[in-house]
């Protein structure tokens, strides 16, 4: 069974288990994994691709020990293997230089700024995993109830995969 | 005795650019002076002057020069005139040989005094021997009398008598007229100025018949600096003064130093006047123009005496005025330069006194605006806390009401006091169960509800039938998060509480003392506190048995909290540091804290306790560029004191503190920015 997986990268067990349970609704559709840190993340990552399961979207804070978030998030946009994942920084402590450093080298799709409020972070999930799947998935009809449903249905309609 | 001292050495030189002329003029020259005087000739006038220098050296006197007149480079004039400029060489007589020499040069070294004899040239050996013979004569007489016997070969001993007593002559005349000189002036020596004066005036009157005497108000200019002047002012009483122009002011430069003859100066020196004379006081003098002046010194040898005396007395007294002026500019000069160097001094100060207090109140505005913000979170911190407690009361209230409240409430306390488990772990667990239960989702969920065991789910939901079993894990799911989301809520709030705290011991510290602090907990908690920022650091403790101290603990954490996040920068995150408790006498305790950072350079170590005030990356640091400063401020207003110690890859910060404040003069406040 291939499943896209979200992967949310946090430190803090407390933030880390707000935003998974906010992730709650994308749970029937989508595997939901958690890392503490880069490390984690890539060790996760291998399982995932193990299991042959692709990750489609990361949600990673910046202020992690070890490698920082935006220099991870960098990594995976330079290897081709991972460059196509949607990735999302969420975090309340990255300057400026370091999000210039994020939309320019790691291809940042969205900045989410903490505290995150759960409207935004299930549209942004939505609108990042509606671009992935779009580009990824042959079959889009588990997608439409919990993404974005009329993108979703408009490409089924003109013959599935958009480019 | 005459044997005893070295024989002296005496030479004639003599020049002519012409080969035969100068050979012939030495070998005259050596017939003539035999072994008396040594000859030497050479054949450029350049060449004479070397030679001079070099007899000169050897210690050889040169009693005679003879020189030809026209030779190229430099006239036999010009050479005599250079000779005789030379100090070494005044006396040495000097003939010119000259064929063609215009009365003009003649006269020029005649009235120099360059020139003793003139030669036609060709010369007749009789003519050079009978001047060469004179002149030789005269200078041994003159200016070397001891010597004079050398001469005995060469000279007629007649001749030599009659030079001894022309120069006797001149030499007695001259005395006579030294010693009337010597008199003179001796005599006066004994006499006071009035004295001195009192005659000169005598005189004046005597030979001049009472020359008029003027009064004259005070203000009345004598003479006016930069003026011709025509006569001199005898002032017989009353002040004046000299003064000068300078940028526009008046400077006196004599008043009591005047003296009573003004005008005589310029008048001798043909100069117009240097100073401008005044009248500070009514004065009488008598005025004498340049005719009267010389008609009265002509009349009596004694005035003009008297006058050079007079005059003599006020140019000393003039003159160490001036040295005493200069002396006084001087130290005027020096005390400016140091009181300008003073004022310098100051004004630097005040603009690092100035920058010091826009710092402070810098600070003093952080220091309220965060005590503002620690006040004003206070509320909300509290509030959120107390509703974390009520909700905890009130699910367990409701829990009442389901048949599996027991287990419910459980799970619910489980979450509470559950540890945080590693992600890594997490997925083992899960994995692990879901080998079991060969259900990936389920054993996640379980996982994440605190069901690791196998066991544990098989005891909690086994028995039960499928739908039952949905129903009881969503409970047990519903009351572990309840459990786990107080869990945060409690522990998020504990964290901003003590960011709070933190930011609230800023403010002054004016809270009371407390008695009982144990330093190792407060040590403790701070590190806590510093949570991620400590990942990388490897914390090393030797807690010694330290008591109880007596102190404003939250202030105390303030100085933990500062070293530790100054050594953290200082590590840029990773290193060592290392914590020592223990204490140096019965009434301290001493807190070393140690890191691995680069260190400080030794002239920066006392300033890094220098109040700063850093901004980094446009945030506010919080106590961060301040720290050190703040760290000692606490130290001192508890008796105790705070250290630097560093070298590279080891500095030392040394906090000591007494035990009891009992002792301790400065009890609450204290000195602050």
């Amino acid at each position: 069974m291939n499943r896209v997986v979200i992967l949310c990268v946090e430190d803090e067990s407390e933030v880390r288990e707000a935003i998974v349970r906010d992730l709650d609704t994308f749970a029937e559709v989508f595997r939901i994994e958690e890392a503490e840190d880069a490390a984690d993340a890539k060790q996760v990552m291998a399982d995932c691709v193990k299991d042959g399961d692709a990750v489609g979207l990361v949600l990673c804070d910046h202020l992690l020990p070890g490698e920082k978030g935006v220099d991870f998030l960098v990594e995976l946009n330079e290897q081709p293997e991972t460059h196509s994942i949607r990735k999302v920084l969420v975090t309340g402590q990255a300057g400026l230089e370091d999000t210039i450093k994020a939309v320019n080298d790691a291809g940042l799709d969205h900045y989410i700024a903490k505290p995150w409020k759960i409207d935004e972070l299930h549209e942004v999930v939505k609108e990042q995993l509606t671009d992935f799947v779009l580009k990824t998935s042959a079959n889009l009809l588990p997608y439409v109830p919990v993404l974005d449903g009329t993108r979703l249905m408009e490409a089924i309609a003109h013959g599935g995969r958009t480019e | 005795m005459t044997e005893s001292r070295p024989i002296e050495r005496f030479a004639v030189l003599c020049v002519d650019d012409e080969t035969a002329d100068l050979a012939a003029l030495v070998r005259d020259l050596e017939t003539i002076c035999g072994d008396a005087l040594e000859v030497d000739g050479v054949g450029d006038p350049r060449e004479l002057l070397e030679r001079a220098e070099e007899l000169a050296n050897e210690g050889v006197r040169i009693a005679l020069v003879v020189v030809d007149h026209n030779m190229p480079g430099m006239s036999g004039t010009d050479l005599l005139i250079a000779l005789h400029e030379d100090s070494r060489w005044r006396s040495t007589h000097k003939i010119l040989l000259s064929g063609k020499t215009t009365v003009d040069d003649l006269n020029r070294a005649l009235n120099r005094g360059a020139l003793n004899g003139n030669l036609p040239k060709p010369w007749t050996y009789e003519q050079l021997r009978d001047a060469v013979r004179l002149l030789i004569t005269e200078y041994f007489v003159d200016h070397a009398p001891q010597s004079v016997s050398q001469l005995a070969d060469i000279v007629d001993v007649g001749q030599l008598a009659r030079a001894f007593a022309a120069s006797s002559q001149r030499q007695i005349t001259m005395q006579a007229d030294l010693d009337r000189l010597k008199r003179g002036f001796i005599q006066e020596l004994g006499l006071t100025d009035q004295q001195v004066e009192a005659a000169m005036i005598g005189e004046l009157d005597r030979t001049l018949s009472n020359p008029e005497r003027l009064r004259l108000p005070a203000g009345t200019v004598l003479l006016r600096e930069g003026q011709i002047v025509d006569g001199v002012w005898i002032v017989l009483s009353g002040n004046v003064q000299l003064l000068r122009e300078a940028a526009g002011r008046a400077l006196i430069s004599h008043e009591q130093t005047v003296g009573p003859i003004v005008g005589l100066m310029a008048l001798f020196s043909g100069h117009s006047a240097f100073f401008t004379c005044k009248a500070v006081s009514e004065i009488e003098v008598m005025r004498l123009s340049i005719q009267e002046l010389d008609e009265a010194l002509q009349k009596s040898p004694n005035l003009s005496q008297l006058f050079v005396t007079v005059l003599l007395r006020s140019l000393v007294r003039r003159n160490r005025r001036a040295v005493e002026l200069q002396t006084e500019v001087d130290k005027l000069n020096r005390t400016m330069a140091i009181e300008r160097d003073q004022l310098a001094m100051a004004v630097r100060e005040l603009k690092q006194a100035q920058a010091r207090l826009v710092e402070s109140e810098k600070m003093a505005t952080l220091g309220q605006l965060s005590a503002g913000v620690a006040h004003e979170l206070n509320n909300p911190v509290a509030a959120i806390r107390r509703a974390a407690d009520f909700l905890l009361q009130d699910i367990d209230k409701l829990a009442d009401q389901h048949p599996d409240r027991e287990m419910l409430r459980s799970r619910m306390q489980g979450a509470l006091n559950a540890k945080p488990v590693s992600t890594r772990k997490q997925r083992a667990q899960s994995a692990a169960l879901a080998e079991h239960l060969k259900d990936d989702r389920l054993a996640k969920r379980l996982v994440k509800m605190g069901i690791a065991d196998p066991g544990e789910f098989e005891l909690l939901l086994g028995s039960a039938p499928e739908k039952t079993q949905a129903e009881i894990l969503d409970s047990i799911e519903c009351y572990y998060q309840l459990g786990s989301s107080l869990k945060n809520i409690r522990a998020c709030a504990e964290r901003i509480a003590a960011l709070v705290n933190s930011l609230r011991s800023y403010a002054r510290g004016d809270r009371e003392m407390d008695s009982e602090v144990d330093l190792h907990q407060g040590i403790e908690d701070t590190l806590l506190l510093f949570g991620k920022s400590l990942q990388e650091v490897e914390i090393l403790r030797e807690y010694g048995d330290i008591p109880m101290i007596e102190c404003r603990s939250g202030e105390i954490n303030q100085i933990w909290t500062n070293l530790i996040s100054n050594a953290v920068q200082a590590m840029d995150g990773k290193g060592r540091i290392e914590i020592y408790t223990d204490q140096p006498d019965a009434e301290h305790v001493r807190v070393r804290i140690i890191d691995s950072g680069p260190g400080i350079a030794k002239d920066h170590l006392e300033r890094v306790f220098d109040i700063k005030f850093t901004t980094k990356e446009g945030r506010i640091e919080f106590g961060l560029g301040l720290g050190l400063a703040i760290c000692r401020q606490i130290a001192n207003r508890h008796g105790g004191s705070i250290l630097a110690d560093s070298e590279p890859g080891r500095t030392c910060f040394t906090l000591e503190l007494p035990v009891s404040q009992e002792n301790q003069s400065d009890q609450k406040g204290g000195a602050e920015s």
